[in-house]
């Protein structure tokens, strides 16, 4: 019964968006996570299987594999791809309410900084492991945060720097936040920042990677 | 007077093996699908001509390591004590500016439009490599500029780098004074487009060139890093 499961999680895991993609080369011609995400929906599997059973466990693959230094970013990108192709079919029950997230995660990049990369893979692989992502885009106030967060009253925050000159926006950016949203959890990342930087200036965890975001938010909603 | 250098795409465009290198795709199990688009990026940017830049010779009238100020002509830049410190021995200062242009900031929005996030990336990385290009050709053409007269130069450093606040983007901006390059700065001090660089490179007989970049960061978590030494 779980074949077809097992099939979509691996088009997620090795990024085979569809039949027509030519990548990964070992499953050329074959179906890809949209053929088969559209063929568990008719074969009766639930939405929320497909996401829990297949889709989650698959993009936690990658994740673990990119922190482990097993597969690259081109690869993760491939995955993300493949798990939004998966992910359109599903939308009518995200928006019924028949699949259940997690929680929302309001992302972005510090003012001032316009690197993207790390906060972009962050959000898509959040994404994936099952949570609203919010994402803010670059350059992003303490005022786009306090917004989104009226918007989505208890939403956790995801704040990304590359520059070790924007890296201190963060502080009064929290602080700002908490004074509107008290008791709003906040997750940093970025090359500069470490655990005990993300201590200092009052965040609640320091994400090294995207997998280690996903361990943390998932802790604190289990 | 602004000294402007203009380029086409194909003369600054990445060397196609280093950015394998630098997208992470360096293994034959990534390198299938990145070199495909690669190649298609490559033919849409081919007939790009915005890539211009240049920079402005100004003398160097007083540097004060201990508060991190620049003075010159033009007036002051509050650099930050390292790379004041880098400017010792300058009797001039060239300011710059270099853009890639909007090509591929709109690419690239238009792949994310899409959900094509590795076609993106690849547009991203190679707009970066681009323009970085462009200014070396440039810092080149300075560096022997200066040569001819006995005078070295040091390396390029940017606001946002090596403690040198991105509000200094004002400052520079205003000693720069009028440019034909197009790049404007926010509220934010962040460039428009957003392919540009600019900073400043110190003149002089005594100058020396430091390491920059990855050379002089201590970070043991950056993804660059990891490039690097893969590689």
């Amino acid at each position: 019964m779980n074949d077809l499961i097992d099939k979509l999680g691996e088009c997620v895991e090795f990024g085979k968006i569809n039949q027509a993609s030519p990548y990964p080369p070992t499953m050329k011609g074959m179906p890809g996570a949209d053929e088969l995400t559209k063929e568990a929906l008719e074969a009766g599997f639930s939405p929320q299987m497909i996401l829990n059973e297949a889709l989650i466990p698959a993009m936690n693959r990658v994740g673990n594999k990119f922190t482990e230094g097993k597969i690259f970013v081109p690869q993760m990108l491939l995955s993300a791809k493949a798990m939004n192709s998966a992910m359109k079919h599903l939308k009518p029950y995200f928006q019924n309410g028949e699949i259940r997230r997690k929680g929302v995660f309001i992302i972005g990049t510090v003012q001032g900084d316009l690197h993207d990369i790390g906060k972009n893979l962050t959000g898509m692989m959040v994404e994936g492991a099952g949570w609203e992502v919010i994402d803010l885009g670059t350059d992003v106030s303490a005022e786009k945060y306090i917004q989104a967060l009226d918007e989505h009253p208890g939403a956790v925050c995801g704040m990304s720097a590359l520059l070790t000159t924007t890296m201190s926006n963060m502080q009064p950016m929290i602080a700002a936040i908490r004074e509107k949203h008290p008791g709003t959890k906040v997750i940093v990342g970025g090359a500069p920042l470490n655990a005990e930087f993300a201590r200092q200036i009052g965040a609640d965890a320091y994400g090294r990677d995207p997998q280690d975001d996903i361990n943390w938010l998932d802790s604190i909603v289990a | 007077m602004f000294r402007t250098f203009t380029f086409s795409f194909e003369e600054v465009c990445p060397d196609k093996q280093v950015l394998m290198g630098y997208l992470q795709a360096p293994t034959e199990e990534s390198y299938l699908p990145v070199s495909g688009i690669v190649e298609k990026v490559f033919s849409q940017l081919r007939h790009t001509k915005e890539i211009i830049g240049g920079y402005r010779i100004l003398p160097c009238e007083a540097l004060d390591v201990k508060a991190g100020v620049v003075s010159c002509s033009g007036g002051r830049l509050q650099t930050g004590r390292r790379v004041c410190g880098y400017m010792t021995g300058a009797s001039k200062i060239a300011l710059f500016l270099c853009t890639a242009g909007e090509t591929f900031t709109t690419l690239s929005h238009a792949y994310q439009q899409e959900g094509d996030f590795l076609e993106a990336f690849v547009v991203e990385s190679i707009g970066s490599a681009t323009v970085e290009n462009a200014m070396d050709r440039i810092q080149i053409s300075l560096g022997e500029e200066m040569a001819a007269t006995g005078e070295k130069i040091t390396n390029r450093y940017s606001p946002g780098y090596c403690e040198w606040a991105l509000s200094g983007q004002r400052d520079l901006f205003a000693c720069i004074g009028d440019q034909p390059t197009g790049i404007t700065i926010g509220d934010s001090c962040l460039m428009q487009p957003i392919k540009s660089v600019s900073g400043i490179i110190g003149i002089g007989e005594t100058v020396r060139k430091r390491p920059y970049g990855c050379a002089v960061c201590n970070s043991t978590t950056c993804v660059y890093r990891n490039i690097k030494r893969r590689n």
